[in-house]
């Protein structure tokens, strides 16, 4: 942790397992002995295990992104409600089975919002 | 005006109107100053708005493309999943948060680094190339992810700082300086008053001395020679 | 090892003889093989706008059975599905099988078990906290050990001791345990099956070193085997497995261009150890590959070898990936073993061909997600197709 001052921070994922497999690709991913900065959300995955992961890695102080699939996120949609911190930054991300949907974004709603009906 | 809209406890002296009358130029040049700030930020803002949208519909666009590649790779070579998932150790991707300031309101701004590992690649003996397309793929799509992140905290950011100023700026509009001209308002008129008070009560002091008894030759002088001079006098040089 | 010289009389392959003991199973087999999608079934299915229609068309196939129940598809389901197929089918196969057919079925099997090991192995040397339940489902069904085999691979210790337990207690009773004891042999002279040695290769081992080598010694024993089956077995099986060997010596070669094993120093250490020891392109042309540097060099060995000079002028020309190259001629091989009767090398074929298929299936179902069917044409090689291009002349 305390070398992220000089390496930067991590971006954190949680997705299904495409979008987490191409994130990971990519080289997001980290594994240490506390545990790892991504989550694959399955079938059989809990909406409390993806809260649970989401806490957790809002509260890490070396993440400083953290992205989301928009379907998995409507599982904890109050809870990212109110989630208010700047930092980590919680992106949502189109997955490879439910394609992107404006009307659930939580940002892009207020962003659609003040921009009125343009 | 009733005594609320001005601020209380203000003796109407000359001295507080000179001090009220600062403040209120004050307060004004603040509202412009402010007022120029918030369009400032508005400006941003609008144009943040767009960027944001245009960034989010693009990621849309972008993200099928990817998860193709990513098919692609998996058509080649369906055990590369798991090794991907099973052999994470240390991210190569990080990111840099710095500030950018826009009319004095600091916006975090994130910066990517890639550390290039030359290590071991996946799909050495099936796929390799296609996998590392797929990973240039998704890599590209980070970089408009951390691009999109920077735009949506300077988004909530920029929000609030709006609001604030545009608090200010009504504060300032709506309360501050109306309350202000009008304890400026407030002394002149009583300072109008005192003045018309002691004008009075002059008139009635030389009055009376008209009236009584005559008095001593050296008194009556004195007042005949004061009164043509306070006709003359002008207000402001009167001093009590 | 499991592969031993049979007698004479055991052989298959004679006229008079096959279908006493294989006559049944061959018959399923060419059952079997009708149950390979047609080009029409693609056409119809390419045209398809959604999964659901997909879903639609596939019931009209062999398939239809395994996804007509399918509330949610998804084409990760759709694989699952087909291998399931295929597994079933396959049992059916082993279960009707008699030595040495059996033998050579469970030789098929013994790839996949390959594959699973790697991937537990990987999975536990990593995170030592993986979930072992979900570490199951993603193993290939074709190369399932029994459960409990599983469970004692998962649960082993993170320690030398557990190390030593999970070397000398399972790995060793699975079927391919015989190789994990070779390949440990020939790391090292001194055979100590002591703890911590065995912990220290599996750690320090890049694991794509004993992935290879394990194949290696797999499909040198899988060879052996069939060449004693004789026959057409043999003649078949030989050229199959000897183009998979050269298409993994070629996509090592290729692979490795900017990464480590590219260094001029340690292609002779590292990379050549990892070539299969047999092929066409052993061991000549395996010795040359190993000194290129880049895809000139490469293409300059190759060009001697007629049917790897015109995959890799495919690759070149950016006409087709090496990989989907290399899969439509081991497709062409494949069906080849379907041409003549009275040898095994067919199941072997049903199974590739199928695993062909499947993938066919998945990439298309991906193509069709993703809004971009016109991009299906990039990869898949339809199974005895009347317009593959080598049919074609």
């Amino acid at each position: 942790m305390a070398d992220s001052q000089f390496s930067g921070k991590l971006i954190g994922v949680i997705g299904d397992e495409d979008t987490v497999t191409g994130f990971l690709l990519a080289g997001v991913g980290e594994r240490t002995s506390a545990g790892t900065n991504f989550l694959v959300v399955k079938k059989e995955t809990r909406p409390a295990e993806v809260l649970q992961k989401f806490k957790e890695l809002t509260e890490r102080e070396d993440v400083a992104i953290i992205l989301i699939n928009q379907h998995i996120a409507n599982l904890i949609r109050q809870e990212l409600a109110k989630y208010t911190k700047l930092v980590p930054t919680v992106l949502e991300i189109p997955s490879k089975e439910h394609p992107y949907d404006p009307t659930k974004d939580q940002v892009l709603k207020q962003v659609n919002l003040l921009l009125g009906g343009e | 005006m009733s005594s609320s809209d001005r601020i209380d406890g203000v003796f109407a002296t000359r001295m507080n109107q000179q001090t009220y009358k600062a403040k209120v130029k004050g307060a004004e040049k603040g509202y412009e100053l402010l007022k120029k700030k918030a369009d400032a930020l508005k400006a941003r803002f609008r144009a943040l708005l767009k960027e944001i949208r245009d960034a989010k519909m693009a990621l849309a666009e972008e993200m099928p493309a990817a998860f193709l590649g990513l098919a692609s790779a998996m058509y080649l070579n369906e055990k590369f999943r798991d090794n991907v998932a099973y052999e994470v150790k240390d991210a190569s991707v990080r990111v840099f948060a710095s500030e950018d300031n826009v009319a004095g309101v600091r916006l975090p701004v994130f910066q990517e680094n890639f550390i290039e590992s030359q290590g071991d690649r996946f799909g050495l003996t099936q796929g390799g190339q296609t996998i590392e397309q797929a990973k240039k793929k998704f890599q590209s799509l980070i970089l408009k992810l951390v691009k999109l992140a920077s735009l949506q905290t300077s988004f909530v950011t920029l929000d609030e700082a709006l609001k604030v100023t545009n608090r200010r700026v009504n504060a300032l509009e709506f309360v501050v300086i109306p309350r202000m001209t009008a304890t400026v308002k407030y002394i002149a008129k009583e300072l109008d008053e005192m003045e018309r008070e002691e004008f009075f009560r002059l008139k009635k002091v030389v009055a009376m001395s008209d009236d009584g008894p005559p008095p001593e030759d050296v008194d009556t002088k004195e007042a005949e020679t004061a009164l043509p001079g306070f006709d003359e006098s002008n207000e402001d040089d009167v001093i009590f | 090892m499991p592969g031993k010289t049979l007698l004479l009389s055991q052989r298959p392959g004679g006229l008079a003889t096959f279908n006493i003991q294989d006559g049944f199973n061959e018959a399923l087999l060419r059952g079997l093989q009708l149950g390979f999608l047609s080009d029409a079934d693609y056409r119809s299915i390419l045209q398809c706008e959604n999964l659901a229609d997909v879903k639609l068309n596939l019931q009209e196939t062999d398939y239809g059975a395994y996804v007509g129940d399918v509330a949610q598809i998804s084409p990760s389901i759709v694989r699952e599905k087909a291998l399931e197929k295929l597994v079933n089918e396959f049992n059916l196969l082993r279960a009707n099988a008699n030595q040495p057919l059996s033998q050579f079925l469970e030789f098929i099997r013994y790839d996949y078990m390959i594959d699973n090991v790697m991937l537990i192995l990987k999975a536990t040397l990593n995170n030592p906290n993986v979930d072992v339940a979900s570490l199951i489902k993603q193993t290939h069904p074709l190369g399932q050990f029994e459960e409990s085999v599983f469970n004692s691979i998962c649960a082993f210790e993170n320690s030398p001791k557990g190390y030593a337990e999970l070397y000398q207690s399972v790995l060793i009773d699975t079927p391919i345990g015989p190789y994990f004891a070779r390949f440990l042999q020939e790391e090292s002279a001194k055979v100590s099956q002591d703890a911590s040695y065995v912990q220290n290769l599996l750690e320090e081992l890049p694991t794509t070193k004993l992935e290879s080598s394990l194949r290696k010694l797999y499909l040198e024993d899988f060879l052996e085997f069939c060449q004693g089956l004789g026959g057409d077995t043999a003649t078949i099986m030989t050229d199959v497995i000897k183009a998979r060997a050269d298409a993994t010596a070629i996509n090592i070669t290729l692979n490795s261009f900017g990464t480590m094993l590219n260094d001029p120093n340690l292609r002779e250490s590292e990379r050549k150890p990892l070539y299969p020891s047999m092929g066409f392109l052993y061991p000549e042309g395996t010795d040359k590959l190993s000194q290129v540097g880049d895809e000139m060099e490469l293409a300059a060995v190759l060009r001697t070898y007629q049917v790897y000079r015109g995959i890799f002028d495919k690759h070149q020309r950016g006409d087709k990936t090496i990989d989907d190259a290399f899969y439509e001629r081991e497709v062409q091989l494949n069906e080849m073993a379907w041409e003549g009767q009275f040898h095994y090398a067919a199941y072997y074929s049903y199974v590739r061909l199928k695993e062909q298929e499947i993938r066919n299936l998945v990439w298309i179902c991906e193509c069709i997600v993703q809004r971009q069917k016109d991009r299906a044409s990039d990869h898949f090689v339809p199974v005895f197709s009347r317009e593959a291009s080598y049919r074609k002349r």
